[in-house]
């Protein structure tokens, strides 16, 4: 009842008059006959919760790697792939976040190791609450419910993942410094020879004349190249040893190496193994918490 | 530096700073692999696996002085298929992934084969010939169309 979604409210109106009190199941009800529907409050489309509920989370937190190079795989079929070894060391859960207190539910965590000198004393004592050593890079995974969290302490090992399974690896790539249009969006530049001159490399026009008068915003312009976020989806996990704390995974991995990547279970379609289906009926309970 | 266990089995550092004021820290994990880089490490246990007597890595080892070289004519011996043979025209060191370069006429149409020499299924590699004189290069890819180029080895061996 308390759902209230556009395509849901008239059915289940219908559904509830049937259920009054003195009416059969069969007779025709006239609308003004009904005094009350008991119905739910209506969920603000704008609202923090319904954003939430509009979002395509995971149901368990991912984890914190490091990138450490690459290397090959034989497979069972003899063939050799392309590997990047990505590391989990001292990666452990720092603390949970949840809706009644943060308007979402999401894990952050910590990985490495930073000099308790070199950190900031606010971020040591919330290091202490999660009885775990200082981190070199924190970060958060939303999940969908309070089933995904992890109580803070817990260490996450490279088993979470399992061999054969996708993940998508999210990390800086690689800075490029300013860029032109060549090399940042692989523009043609122009002629070499034929009387060019001072104009090998350049974007050329940039738009039309009198009739916009202006560049429109989003041009593709020589500008600053790389160290953003990047996602790589759906790359498979190769080889997973817990015990010695690594895991493969197939191709590459953006960012150089040495650097922090987060790590978690495909969420597009090649993973919907793992993502769950039921996303139905999660609405009303996840709001009483 | 005071130490004492705190009730998670974590050891529990008291540590001083210059403001004067104790903070409570918490020691970090054991470290994996006996602090071993990972790298090294993977790159070990992949020649375990891969090689584990080292023949393999003998074949590329710098200080073995009949190692295989550019100029010489190996045969590949595989596990699931017929042995292949040529002259080394290259050879790229890079840990597991390392390969070898053979050129080979078949038909008269020259054949470049990249070989990965780590390769499960390569039981060994045998040297069939040396040169009496190495040419003074590491790479050979400039003789390939010229007049220095590899006839046809499994006629002439």
């Amino acid at each position: 009842m308390s759902l209230s979604f556009f395509g849901c409210t008239v059915f289940r109106r219908m559904e509830s008059t049937m259920k009054i009190a003195g009416f059969s199941n069969r007779q025709i009800i006239s609308p003004g006959a009904i005094p009350f529907i008991n119905s739910g409050e209506p969920l603000i489309q704008k609202s923090p919760e319904a954003r939430r509920m509009r979002k395509r989370l995971l149901e368990r937190p991912g984890l914190i790697a490091v990138k450490r190079g690459m290397t090959c795989y034989f497979d069972n079929k003899g063939r050799r792939i392309p590997a990047t070894v990505l590391e989990v060391d001292q990666c452990e859960v720092l603390q949970n976040k949840t809706v009644k207190k943060n308007g979402y539910y999401a894990v952050q965590m910590g990985a490495g190791f930073r000099k308790p000198e070199n950190e900031t004393k606010s971020m040591l004592g919330h290091y202490r609450e999660a009885k775990v050593s200082p981190k070199a890079f924190v970060a958060e995974f939303e999940v969908k419910s309070k089933d995904g969290l992890i109580p803070p302490g817990t260490e996450i090992k490279a088993d979470r993942f399992k061999v054969g399974q996708l993940v998508d690896v999210i990390s800086h790539c690689k800075g490029k410094g300013f860029a032109g249009g060549m090399k940042r969006w692989g523009f043609h530049g122009g002629r070499a020879t034929h009387g060019v001159s001072l104009s090998h490399r350049t974007i050329g026009s940039t738009g039309q004349n009198t009739d916009p008068a202006r560049v429109f915003p989003g041009k593709k312009m020589p500008g600053h190249m790389g160290d953003i976020s990047h996602t790589i989806f759906n790359l498979e996990v190769l080889d997973v040893n817990a015990e010695k704390g690594y895991f493969l995974v197939k191709g590459c991995v953006s960012g150089s190496n040495g650097s922090y990547i987060k790590v978690r279970d495909a969420l597009k379609s090649y993973g919907s193994h793992i993502i769950s289906d039921k996303s139905s009926s999660g609405a009303s309970k996840e709001k009483e918490n | 530096m005071l130490c004492s266990f705190s009730s998670q089995t974590r050891r529990l550092l008291l540590r001083s700073f210059s403001t004067s004021r104790n903070v409570h820290i918490f020691e970090q994990l054991p470290p994996k692999r006996s602090g071993e880089k990972l790298m090294s490490y993977v790159k070990n246990a992949q020649y375990q696996r891969l090689d584990p007597n080292g023949s393999k890595r003998n074949l590329l080892s710098a200080e073995n002085s009949s190692r295989l070289r550019a100029d010489d004519i190996v045969t590949i011996i595989y596990k699931d298929q017929k042995p292949i043979t040529g002259q080394i025209l290259a050879i790229k060191r890079q840990g597991i992934s390392s390969n070898i370069l053979i050129r080979n006429k078949v038909g008269g149409v020259g054949v470049d084969i990249s070989v990965p020499l780590f390769h499960p299924n390569i039981l060994r590699v045998d040297i069939v010939r040396r040169p009496i004189k190495y040419r003074p290069r590491a790479k050979h890819y400039y003789i390939k169309g010229s007049r220095l180029d590899v006839g046809d080895i499994n006629k002439t061996h």
